[in-house]
C-alpha cells in the first residue's frame, strides 16, 4: 500500500514511504539521482489529503508533472512527474488491484456509470446482471465477507478512476446487490 | 493539531503557523518563510507535515539547523522543541484557540529596534 514513484525510465522506483522525500544528487537525499542534470536538492514531496505534493527547491532544470513545468504541485496516482530529465509515475500502491479490476469490468464500467439515464425511473436490475463474471477483485471481496452474506449476494465491484481530481474523494466505490437475485449455483 | 514556530528572541518576528504540507525556510524570495539573513542559506530547511507529524529536514544549508541543541539533517519535531535555523531559534508551540490562520502583519515600526529579525510570514503561493 506504500505510494510509490515508478520509473519510466532507466533507474530505481523512488517509494514514498516517509513523511517527508527529498530527491537530489546530494547524499544525504532520500532519494539520490545520480545525473548532474539533476540538483543536488532537486525536489521534495510530502503526502497531503491522499495525493502527494511536489516542491521544487530551487532545482536548475525543475520539475514537470504531466510535461507542464511547476513551482509547486500535486501528484495524483497515474500522474507523470519528471525531476530533471528523468520521468516517473505515481503509483498508489493499489494498481495492481485496479488493473484486474479494470480487465474484468471493462464492459460493466460504461453501463454502469449513468445508472438513472433515460430509460426509466425503476429500471429492473441491471442487464449486465447476468452475463458477467465475477471478477478476481469480486472474488476477493467476498473471501472476507462472513459466509452467511457472501452466500446470498452478487458482489459487483466498480472502480471508478476520476480524471476530473477533486470530484469524488474516493476512486473505489464497492456495491453488492444483495436479495436482487438468487446467487448463482 | 496545530503547531506553531515561536521566535525565541527578544523582540522576535510574529510567530509563524505551520498550516502547509510543506513549508520551505530559506534566504529565497520563493520561500514560505523567508528569513534574509547572511548566516541563513538561500533553501535552508523545509517542514512537512504529513499524518500530522511534523518533520524538519535540512536542505544541505551550510549552517545546519539543530533541534534541542542537537545539530540534525532530519527528525520529528514535538510541542516544546527548540529548533535552531542558523542564528535564529524557535520553540515548537501549539496553536492556541483561534482556528482561523491569521498571521499577524509585520510591523514595519520594530524594524528600527531589531533590525536583523523580520519574519514575514508568505501568503499562498
Amino acid at each position: 500500500m506504500i505510494a510509490r514513484l515508478v520509473a519510466l525510465d532507466d533507474g530505481p522506483d523512488i517509494p514514498l514511504d516517509r513523511a517527508m522525500v527529498v530527491v537530489g544528487r546530494h547524499p544525504a537525499c532520500d532519494a539520490r539521482l545520480d545525473s548532474l542534470r539533476v540538483s543536488r536538492h532537486h525536489c521534495c514531496m510530502t503526502h497531503d489529503d491522499g495525493e502527494i505534493l511536489v516542491r521544487d527547491l530551487g532545482s536548475t532544470n525543475g520539475i514537470r508533472i504531466n510535461g507542464q513545468r511547476v513551482e509547486m504541485g500535486r501528484l495524483k496516482p497515474g500522474d507523470e512527474l519528471s525531476i530533471a530529465h528523468i520521468r516517473y509515475r505515481l503509483d498508489d500502491g493499489l494498481g495492481h488491484e485496479r488493473t484486474v479490476a479494470e480487465a474484468s469490468s471493462a464492459e460493466v464500467l460504461p453501463a454502469d456509470l449513468e445508472p438513472e439515464s433515460s430509460d426509466g425511473q425503476c429500471s429492473p436490475p441491471p442487464p449486465f446482471a447476468g452475463r458477467v463474471e465475477e471478477g478476481a477483485l469480486a472474488a476477493a471481496v467476498r473471501k472476507i465477507l462472513p459466509s452467511s452474506v457472501a452466500d446470498r449476494c452478487r458482489i459487483e465491484v466498480i472502480v471508478r478512476v476520476d480524471e476530473e481530481g477533486r470530484g469524488e474523494p474516493s476512486p473505489f466505490g464497492f456495491s453488492s446487490s444483495q436479495n436482487a437475485e438468487k446467487a448463482p449455483e | 493539531m496545530s503547531l506553531i514556530l515561536t521566535p525565541l528572541v527578544k523582540a522576535g518576528g510574529a510567530s509563524v503557523p505551520l498550516h502547509r504540507p510543506i513549508y520551505l525556510v530559506g534566504r529565497h524570495p520563493e520561500c514560505d518563510l523567508r528569513l534574509d539573513l547572511p548566516n541563513i542559506s538561500r533553501r535552508h530547511c523545509c517542514f512537512a507535515l504529513a499524518y500530522d507529524r511534523l518533520v524538519i529536514r535540512d536542505l544541505g544549508s551550510r549552517n545546519g539547523i539543530r533541534v534541542n541543541g542537537r545539530e540534525v539533517i532530519e527528525t520529528e519535531l514535538f510541542r516544546g522543541d527548540e529548533v535552531a535555523i542558523g542564528p535564529l531559534i524557535f520553540r515548537v508551540e501549539e496553536e492556541v484557540g483561534a482556528s482561523a490562520p491569521a498571521p499577524s502583519p509585520p510591523r514595519p515600526d520594530q524594524a528600527g529596534s531589531a533590525p536583523e529579525i523580520d519574519l514575514v510570514p508568505l501568503d499562498d503561493v
